[in-house]
C-alpha cells in the first residue's frame, strides 16, 4: 500500500514538475537522467540479472544515434521512421556480435566487448566518408510530433513517457519466467542448461534487447544535443552506466534508476571540483564494490530490515530480510 | 627500411610483452584480470619523470625508486580491494569492477599530479638516434629490448630455479594443495603482484622517452599488453612475451603499409578473433 502510494506520488511529481520551473537547464539534465535510466535498464538485464557482463554498452548507444542522425541527415527521413531502423539495426548487430561473444566468460567477456567498444571509437573516428570523423554529425533536427517540436519540455514528457513503458516492460520481463531462466543462467550456466534453459538462446534475447535500449537512448541523446561526436559514445560512457547499476543495485529495477539519478547528478554537486570528478567516481565505485556490493538499493533495504527488528524488538537475520525484499 | 620497421615492432612488442607478462603474473596465482596494469606502467614512467627531472636523482636511484614505489601501490590494491572481495567470496565480475575502479582512480590521480600535459623524460643514452647501414635507429630501442630481455632472465630464473619461485608457480597451479604443502598462499598472490607492478613500472621507465609521458598513455598501452596476453594465451608468461612481439610487428608493418588508425582497429579485430576461436589462447590451455 505504501509502495503504491509512494510511486503514485512519484509519478505525480515527474508529471508536474516542470510547470514550476523555467530553467531550460533542469528540463536537459531530466532529460539526460531518463537517458540514462533506460541504459541502465538495459544493461541491468544484462549483467544484473543474467550476470554478462558488457563493456560494449556504448557501441549500441553510439549505433542508435548515428544511424539516426546519419539517416535524418542524409536520407531525409524523420525521428519517426529512423529510429525503429536503427533499433532493428542494433538487433541485428548484437544477434551477430552476441553469439560469438556470449560464449565467453567473465574476464573474457570483458576483455571481448571491451574490445568491441573501443573499435566502434576508432571505427567513428577514422570512417571519416560516413560519421564525418572527430567533428561529428551536424545538423539534426528536433523531431515534430503534429506539428510541434519535440524539444525542451516535450522531449521531456516523452522521454519520461518512453522510460516508464520500458521500466514496465524490462520488470515483468524479470518478474517471469524468464526472468528466473536468466538468473539461473547467472547463477549456475551448467544447472540452467540441465533444467532446459537454452542458454546461449537467451543471453543473446538479453543481449539484443539492452541493444535495442541503447539505441534508443542514443537516438534520443541525438535529438537531444542535435549534433553527435565520437567522444559521447567512448568507453567512458561504458563505465559510467556500469558504474550507475553497480552503485544503485544490481539485479534491481529500481538500482537502475537510483543509480542514474545519483550519478547523472553527482556532477552537478561536484561543480566545484570538476578535475576531481572522475577521480570521485573511481572511488565512489570501489567503496561500493568493497562495502556495500549491493548497491544503494541493498544498503537502504537492510537499513529498513534493521530498523523494522529495532522496532519489534526481534532480531531479525539482515540478508534473509533483504533477500526476502527482493523477491517480492 | 624494412629493419627499421622490425626494430621498432620489437620495441613496442617488448613492451607489450613487459605489461601482458605482469598481467599473466597476477591473473595465475590469483585467477583475476587485473584491468589497472597499464596505470602501473604509465604510474611508473611517471614517478620516473619525478625522480630524475623535479628530484634530479641519477637515473638508476629512480629507477629503484620508481620500481618500488609501484611495487607497493600493487601491494595496496591487493590489501585494500582483492583480498577483503576475496575473503567475502564476491564474483569475478566484482573484482574486475574493483580494477576499473582503480584505474579510474590512478588516471585522474596522475592527471592532479603530474598534470594533462605529456612530459618528456630522458632516454637511457645521451644520443637519441644511430644508424645502422641505411635505416636509423631510436636509440631507446635497445634500452627496451634490453630492459624485457633481463627482466625476462631474472623472472625466468626466479620461477625455475629457486624454492620460492616455484612455490609460486605451485600456488598458481592448485592452490589448495599448495597450501597443504606449507605455502603460504595469500603471500605468493602478494609476490605475483609485487612482480607485476615492478615489471610494468620497468617498461613505463623505458617507454617514456619514447612516447611521451601522460596519463593516457597506462589505458593505451595496458589495452595492448592485455591483447599481447590473451592472444598468448591468458596465464601464459610465456604466451604473454609471443603475444606481444607478434603484436608489436603486426602493429608496426600495418602501420607502415596501410595506416596507423588501421593498425590499432586491426589489433582488437585479432584479439576478437583469438578470444572466439580459441579463447584459451595461442599457448593457454583449455582446461583452465
Amino acid at each position: 500500500m505504501l509502495k503504491k502510494l509512494s510511486i503514485a506520488a512519484l509519478v505525480v511529481f515527474l508529471a508536474i514538475w516542470p510547470i514550476f520551473t523555467t530553467n531550460p537547464y533542469y528540463v536537459h539534465t531530466a532529460v539526460m537522467i531518463g537517458i540514462m535510466v533506460i541504459l541502465a535498464v538495459g544493461l541491468n538485464l544484462l549483467f544484473g540479472y543474467t550476470g554478462q557482463i558488457s563493456l560494449a554498452h556504448a557501441t549500441f548507444y553510439a549505433i542508435g544515434a548515428y544511424a539516426t542522425s546519419l539517416l535524418e541527415v542524409h536520407a531525409g527521413l524523420s525521428f519517426w521512421v529512423t529510429t525503429p531502423i536503427a533499433i532493428i539495426f542494433a538487433v541485428i548487430v548484437a544477434i551477430f556480435i552476441g553469439i560469438p561473444t556470449l560464449k565467453l566468460k567473465d574476464h573474457y567477456l570483458a576483455l571481448a566487448t571491451l574490445a568491441l567498444c573501443l573499435v566502434t571509437t576508432l571505427f567513428l573516428l577514422n570512417a571519416k566518408w560516413l560519421t564525418n570523423g572527430a567533428e561529428g554529425v551536424m545538423g539534426i533536427q528536433a523531431p515534430t510530433i503534429f506539428g510541434y517540436p519535440l524539444q525542451g519540455v516535450a522531449l521531456y514528457y516523452f522521454v519520461a513517457l518512453f522510460t516508464l513503458i520500458i521500466f514496465i516492460m524490462i520488470r515483468n520481463l524479470v518478474n517471469s519466467r524468464v526472468g528466473i531462466a536468466l538468473e539461473t543462467i547467472r547463477e549456475n550456466e551448467e544447472a540452467a542448461e540441465s533444467l532446459g534453459v537454452n542458454v546461449l538462446y537467451y543471453k543473446v534475447m538479453v543481449f539484443a534487447i539492452s541493444g535495442a535500449l541503447a539505441a534508443f537512448a542514443g537516438s534520443i541523446y541525438a535529438h537531444l544535443t542535435l549534433f553527435v561526436s565520437p567522444e559521447s559514445f567512448a568507453l567512458p560512457l561504458s563505465i559510467e552506466v556500469l558504474v550507475i547499476i553497480v552503485v544503485g543495485g544490481l539485479a534491481s529495477m529500481a538500482g537502475s534508476v537510483v543509480g542514474a539519478v545519483v550519478i547523472t547528478l553527482l556532477p552537478e554537486f561536484l561543480y566545484e571540483f570538476e578535475e576531481y570528478r572522475l577521480l570521485v567516481y573511481g572511488v565512489i565505485l570501489l567503496l561500493v564494490v568493497i562495502f556495500a556490493p549491493k548497491g544503494i538499493v541493498g544498503l537502504f533495504s537492510s537499513f529498513v530490515g534493521f530498523i523494522r527488528g529495532k522496532l519489534s524488538g526481534e532480531k531479525v537475520n539482515e540478508p534473509e530480510e533483504a533477500a526476502e525484499r527482493e523477491q517480492v | 627500411m624494412i629493419l627499421q620497421i622490425i626494430i621498432s615492432g620489437i620495441t613496442m612488442g617488448c613492451i607489450y610483452a613487459m605489461v601482458g607478462f605482469g598481467f599473466a603474473l597476477v591473473f595465475n596465482s590469483s585467477q583475476i584480470m587485473n584491468f589497472a596494469q597499464g596505470e602501473f606502467l604509465m604510474l611508473g614512467a611517471m614517478m620516473h619523470y619525478t625522480g630524475t627531472v623535479v628530484l634530479k636523482l641519477p637515473f638508476i636511484v629512480s629507477l629503484f625508486l620508481s620500481l618500488v614505489t609501484i611495487s607497493l601501490v600493487a601491494v595496496l590494491i591487493e590489501a585494500l580491494a582483492i583480498n577483503p572481495l576475496r575473503k567475502k567470496g564476491a564474483s569475478i565480475v566484482m573484482m574486475v569492477c574493483a580494477f576499473i575502479s582503480f584505474s579510474i582512480i590512478f588516471k585522474n590521480l596522475a592527471e592532479v599530479i603530474w598534470g594533462k600535459y605529456p612530459l618528456v623524460i630522458q632516454g637511457f643514452f645521451s644520443q637519441e638516434i644511430f644508424n645502422l647501414g641505411n635505416s636509423s635507429i631510436q636509440s631507446q630501442s635497445v634500452a627496451v629490448i634490453g630492459a624485457a630481455v633481463v627482466s625476462m632472465f631474472l623472472l625466468w630464473y626466479f620461477f625455475s630455479k629457486t624454492m620460492f619461485g616455484m612455490a609460486l608457480v605451485a600456488s598458481a597451479f592448485n592452490p589448495k594443495m599448495a597450501h597443504l604443502c606449507g605455502v603460504n598462499v595469500r603471500g605468493m598472490i602478494i609476490t605475483s603482484f609485487i612482480l607485476s607492478g615492478a615489471s610494468s613500472a620497468l617498461a613505463g621507465v623505458v617507454v617514456g622517452p619514447i612516447s611521451f609521458v601522460s596519463s593516457f598513455i597506462g589505458f593505451d598501452l595496458g589495452i595492448k599488453g592485455f591483447c599481447a596476453a590473451a592472444i598468448g594465451g591468458m596465464g601464459s608468461p610465456v604466451g604473454a612475451i609471443i603475444g606481444g612481439l607478434l603484436l608489436g610487428l603486426l602493429e608496426a608493418i600495418l602501420g607502415v603499409y596501410i595506416s596507423t588508425a588501421y593498425s590499432t582497429i586491426m589489433a582488437f579485430i585479432i584479439l576478437l578473433v583469438v578470444l572466439y576461436v580459441r579463447p584459451q589462447g595461442i599457448l593457454g590451455v583449455s582446461s583452465r
